[in-house]
């Protein structure tokens, strides 16, 4: 059975077949299943696993909703949720010993979106806990492998989960970049949009102003098709956007795309860049060129400084946003002699120490004889790169840059004290996905196939300007054939 | 900008957090480094004049309508809780013996 590894455009034809056979829903939901325990026991990307979920839903989807199935965007396609995505029928851990055994008594916004569009939501992916970074070695369920290559991280379990086949697509949170650097690690699409263009209503986020939820898959059309359904204005998110989203996957083959292309002249500035990276960055604007797309370089010397502020901001957020895990009505509590005790003994048993680091970092940034210097001037920073990126992108259609200006690192590299864990604060991974965070624009990165494993070229665009972020990736889709590895399970 | 550890511990409780005295002394070193980019991008006179962002879009009027909707029922919100009995969740004293 092809299920899973067809796109979703495709869905239909495999429904049909399935129907015309009269194969037993049961069947389906099997081999969905073994699919995804397979994943599971090789690459550990799943914190829960819905089995009683996807047999259900499949039958019922079978039996009463593909009558109608002209009318689902998403019917029968099989998706996943980062483990920070509020859900009824899960556990949302956040990857943390402080909510293991959280149950939410409502769903995040995109759930009834995407049920009602006829998707099924197949389990909850493992994660750096409550999303913050991407080394896939800070959760409290295990470290997250890169199905390419397990002896290296897979970011988060939603890129490895799309790219191991056992989802069409999985939605998780992109703060600084996350999600997007996962997807350029594992070889996947994935784009975080426009701040408010997707409803943030149960996302347990950690940097409000900056945290998106996002999308991974392998195609764009699937990309497209789930924007499609998830996008909108929601009364119960107020920052959601008021302006309709347009129907991007109808309009992703229309004529129209990408002439002109910005890239910033000191892109190679990033630590730790490697030359294959930069190698295949080129490839790329050369294969760009010979489209006809005319490649600008622009100076935007604020741009090296966006993971900074983003940490910075992201850091102190993250001080105010997790002070309500504090043992008193739900989660993880440890014992104390008195309440005070209580909170500190929760929260010192309840969060990593990596977790406990940064809350700490947020927490000094926020004092009097920081909070002036650092936080205030961080938000001062964002306004000048948010500037620069928004003039810019006035002048071309899109901007390019690696995503990562690395590959996927080794698994155990942060406990070595290399010289990027001791930057773990500031983020290497996020030097150039940091930006569109602190702008709130809308950022696609696409994957570059390497010998080894995967890079990503990243692309932003003005607010709310998906569409043409998509078109671009069709482009790049056509030009770079995609590659899955070949996986026994 | 030299952090004191006295800072570092202030901020800690601040957290409500106890950090070990190795994870006191990582985090000192990976702050040092934070503050050393700092002092360059963050320094420039010319941010002196620039207004904050705090959020990437802008919003007016953001506010719901002021209607009454359904709460929680009570066994909902204390499903998930450490400690509570049929109407309300349990804690420790709050004042130090």
């Amino acid at each position: 059975m092809n299920y899973l590894n067809c796109s979703i455009e495709q869905l239909a034809t495999q429904i049909k077949e399935i129907q015309d056979k009269s194969t037993p829903p049961q069947e389906v939901s099997r081999a969905i299943i073994g699919r995804c325990t397979g994943v599971q026991k090789e690459f550990n990307v799943f914190i829960s696993l819905g089995e009683d979920i996807i047999s259900s839903e499949l039958e019922r989807l079978f039996r009463d909703r593909l009558p109608e199935n002209g009318r689902l965007k998403l019917a029968g396609a099989i998706g996943v949720l980062g483990d920070n995505i509020a859900t009824s029928r899960y556990l949302t851990t956040c990857a943390s010993r402080m909510l293991q055994s959280y149950r939410p008594p409502f769903d995040a916004g995109v759930v009834a979106r995407l049920e009602d569009s006829g998707a099924v939501i197949a389990g909850k992916t493992n994660m750096d806990e409550f999303g913050v970074g991407c080394s896939g070695e800070n959760s409290y369920f295990n470290s997250i492998k890169n199905p390419w290559n397990k002896k290296h991280t897979a970011g988060s379990g939603a890129a490895a989960a799309v790219l191991a086949g056992s989802a069409h697509f999985a939605l998780a949170s992109d703060a600084r970049g996350e999600l997007r650097q996962a997807a350029s690690y594992c070889g996947v699409i994935a784009l975080k949009p426009t701040y408010g263009r997707i409803s943030r209503k149960g996302l347990l986020d950690y940097a409000s102003s900056l945290e998106t939820i996002g999308i991974a898959a392998r195609h764009i059309a699937d990309l497209a098709a789930v924007l499609g359904a998830v996008a909108g204005e929601d009364p119960d998110d107020v920052t959601t956007l008021q302006s309709a989203a347009p129907d991007y996957l109808s309009l992703l083959r229309e004529n129209g795309g990408v002439r002109q292309v910005a890239v910033p002249a000191n892109w190679q500035d990033a630590p730790y860049l490697e030359e294959e990276m930069k190698d295949l960055f080129q490839e790329q604007l050369k294969k760009l060129e010979a489209l006809g797309v005319k490649i600008h370089f622009v100076e935007l010397p604020h741009l090296q400084y966006a993971s900074l502020a983003a940490a910075i901001i992201s850091a102190v957020e993250a001080f105010s946003n997790l002070s309500n895990y504090d043992g008193v009505r739900f989660g993880y509590r440890g014992e104390g002699k008195h309440l005070q005790d209580m909170y500190a003994q929760t929260r010192s048993e309840g969060f990593s120490s990596r977790l406990k680091k940064f809350l700490t970092f947020g927490a000094l940034v926020s004092t009097a004889n920081y909070y002036q210097d650092y936080f205030l001037r961080a938000q001062k920073l964002r306004t000048v790169i948010a500037g620069e990126l928004e003039a810019c992108l006035q002048e071309f259609d899109l901007l390019l840059t690696p995503t990562t200006p690395f590959q996927a690192p080794e698994l155990g590299a942060a406990e070595g004290g290399s010289g990027r864990s001791r930057e773990e604060l500031l983020d290497p991974a996020g030097y150039y996905t940091a930006a569109a965070n602190l702008a709130g624009l809308p950022a696609l990165t696409f994957p570059l196939q390497a010998a080894g494993l995967p890079y990503g070229l990243q692309l932003l665009s003005k607010k709310e300007d998906e569409l043409t972020l998509l078109k671009a990736g069709l482009l790049l889709e056509k030009e770079n054939p995609l590659a899955w590895p070949d996986l026994a399970l | 900008m030299q952090i004191t550890a006295d800072e570092l511990k202030n901020a800690s409780w601040d957290a409500r957090i106890r950090l070990s005295r190795q994870e006191e002394e990582e985090l000192l070193e990976q702050l040092q480094g934070v503050f050393q980019v700092a002092e360059k991008a963050l320094r420039d006179p010319a941010l002196d004049m620039v207004p904050a962002t705090f959020y990437g879009i802008k919003r007016q009027n953001v506010l719901r309508s002021d209607a009454i909707e359904p709460s929680l029922p009570p066994h909902i919100s204390l499903a998930n809780a450490p400690d509570a009995d049929d109407s309300s969740f349990n804690v420790p004293r709050i004042i130090e013996e």
